[in-house]
């Protein structure tokens, strides 16, 4: 009797906690289908009564829009690239070297990811503007490479310690030259760890809105989620709220489904810091 | 990942466990190698380490030290439109920290709004993601393949649009959430707005916050559950302990690292909100009332142009964020000597 009254409150609570997380994902999906006359009435149906592709094509049709989304693959790409060849870098030094000032280092990091992103904007603003950086993709591809790496040397030092480092030798008193041993042998097992930093990093870039706000001024280097700040249509008391939400579908799902095809990489990655497992 | 009793939290990971490389001298004082056998290894050079971070610390340093360097003085300076073209500055002393510390703004709205805040959303956070994580162990795997995708997908929609979902949802007159409760007559859409009052507002952004949260709570913790051994909980369960006291008394105690690092991760996450602030309505500067140390700040020296000003109330944020860190790190680093 008990047993069943458990088991139901489990189901209940997967429920609950099923439709809470997935609520506000689909609720914008079914928006971004939605014509204007709905979409200005609160649109109180759940799902949109004339289903319309209008607000995709108005997306793809607006220079702006496009020229942000490009901003956003490149820069985030970029950021992720060199942050995971600096991370991998100083994670191998960290998990495989032996070093004084390795707890030193970990602070940094540490105080790093502490620092309120706020607090910089003045003076990066300032510093880009006298450096020529502002409204630049390094001018952001810089700043993020900063607040990525900590999570990035975690996460990868982390993975680089569980890799039977003795198997590197093995190759080579079997014969491989120590580039082949390195290739052959290390490159596969840290792969994952490397691919897990690679996921974060990109996903930090991706979503990143204070510095993309802040330190550029027109869509030449304005990435999506700042540009979504922009969005105004012609009536201020009126919003497009269709456009915003679909603006806000195409850059939510790739990441979502991101997340969901490396799922297991991104939870292992996540917990790698907190938990020894 | 496999399921080995020890856990421990963070950054004392990394260093806590060395490569096999490195034996154990008797000597060396927690675990950790000491000196001789360092220098005895011989195959590495003192240099190597330095040489491969150099890189990566010469980005995280120039991103750390020039800003903070310059974030500290101009919070001693009158910095404004004009001395940014002219490049000039003006010394004041303390005058902005005065003004800020003596400002009822300070007391009144923005240091409640960023702390009180902070501390109900770090606890809704943690006891959310607690109870998440609990009901995903008693889940069958195919059950929680599905819900911990579904808090993949809370987790992975980005702060913007997850604040624009939050405002719609709950817009004046004609929000989702205000016409329901409009149609069963218990507000009125016509003459209540959430966005204005204080109480609200907030109430809303933590509703966000969580949502945004609470994932990263939930599958630390699942993560430190797999660890707990079934046999401690088996065994309370044979004396007579309820789930309650088995999870208080078994399953808190062990999992005592990895509840400080989610709370300590989140209080610092927390204290920094500033997008789902900042995009809600009159969050970016046209209502005061709603305004925290970070946005404060932002709209102080980016839209009014008092750079001086605006970095004072930066400094005070990073050394109240400072002081959270240092308590993160001590705890972390003495269960390291454990």
């Amino acid at each position: 009797m008990g047993e069943t009254r458990a088991k139901i409150g489990t189901w209940l609570g997967f429920l609950l906690i099923l439709v809470w997380c997935l609520l506000p994902v689909v609720w914008i999906i079914s928006l971004s289908f939605k014509g204007p006359t709905e979409t200005a009435a609160g649109s109180p149906q759940f799902l949109p009564k004339e289903p319309t592709l209008q607000n995709y094509s108005d997306i793809i049709d607006n220079p702006d829009f496009k020229d942000s989304l490009i901003n956003s693959f490149g820069i985030a790409a970029i950021s992720t690239f060199l942050s995971v060849i600096l991370a991998t870098l100083a994670a191998y030094a960290i998990a495989r070297l032996d070093f004084k000032g390795k707890r030193l280092v970990l602070s940094i990091a540490l105080a790093i990811a502490m620092f309120p992103v706020v607090a910089l904007v003045g003076p990066l603003f300032d510093l880009w503007r006298t450096l020529g950086l502002f409204n630049t993709w390094p001018g952001l591809i810089i700043p993020y490479m900063s607040f990525t790496l900590p999570l990035a040397i975690w996460t990868l030092s982390a993975f680089f310690r569980e890799i039977p480092w003795e198997m590197e030798q093995a190759a080579q008193v079997d014969g491989a030259t120590s580039w082949q041993a390195f290739r052959k042998v290390i490159v596969p097992l840290a792969a994952p760890g490397v691919f897990t930093a690679a996921i974060l990093t990109f996903f930090f870039a991706w979503n990143e809105f204070v510095l993309a706000l802040s330190l550029t001024s027109t869509t030449q280097a304005r990435t999506v989620p700042a540009q979504l700040s922009f969005f105004v249509g012609p009536d201020p008391f009126n919003p497009p709220y269709g456009q915003l939400a679909t603006a806000s579908v195409v850059v939510t799902v790739p990441i979502i489904v991101i997340v969901l095809l490396f799922q297991r990489k991104i939870v292992a990655g996540l917990t790698s810091g907190a938990v020894k497992g | 990942m496999t399921t080995s009793p020890d856990v421990q939290p963070g950054v004392a990971v990394t260093e806590s466990r060395q490569t096999p490389a490195a034996p154990s001298g008797p000597a060396a004082p927690g675990g950790r190698p000491s000196r001789r056998d360092r220098a005895g290894n011989g195959l590495t050079p003192g240099w190597l380490p330095w040489l491969l971070q150099a890189p990566a610390l010469v980005v995280l340093f120039g991103l750390l030290v020039y800003p903070l360097v310059r974030v500290a003085v101009l919070s001693f300076q009158d910095f404004g439109l004009r001395e940014l073209v002219t490049g000039e500055s003006s010394w004041v002393g303390l005058d902005n920290f005065t003004e800020v510390l003596t400002d009822p703004l300070l007391w009144k709205v923005a240091l409640p709004n960023t702390a009180v805040f902070a501390a109900v959303n770090v606890f809704l956070t943690v006891a959310v993601g607690t109870a998440v994580a609990l009901l995903l162990a008693k889940l069958g795997p195919w059950a929680r393949g599905i819900l911990t995708s579904a808090i993949m997908v809370a987790w992975a929609m980005p702060a913007v649009t997850g604040t624009y979902v939050w405002v719609y949802l709950f817009d004046a007159r004609d929000g989702f959430v205000m016409q329901t409760l409009g149609s069963l007559g218990l507000v009125d859409p016509e003459t209540t707005n959430w966005f204005t009052e204080r109480l609200p507002f907030f109430a809303i952004a933590t509703a966000n916050v969580v949502h945004h949260g609470f994932p990263f709570v939930a599958v630390t913790i699942l993560a430190g559950l797999m660890t707990v051994p079934k046999e401690m909980l088996e065994a309370a369960a044979l004396d007579g302990a309820g789930a309650w006291r088995r999870f208080r008394y078994v399953t808190m105690p062990l999992l005592k690292p990895v509840f400080a690092v989610v709370t300590i991760l989140s209080t610092i996450w927390d204290f920094k909100v500033f997008t789902q602030i900042y995009l809600m309505p009159g969050g970016s500067g046209t209502n005061r009332e709603v305004l925290n140390l970070g946005t404060w700040s932002y709209i102080t020296a980016i839209s009014q142009n008092r750079y001086g000003l605006g970095a004072a109330i930066a400094v005070l944020l990073t050394l109240l964020l400072l002081v959270i860190t240092a308590v993160y790190l001590r705890t972390l680093f003495k269960q390291e000597e454990l």
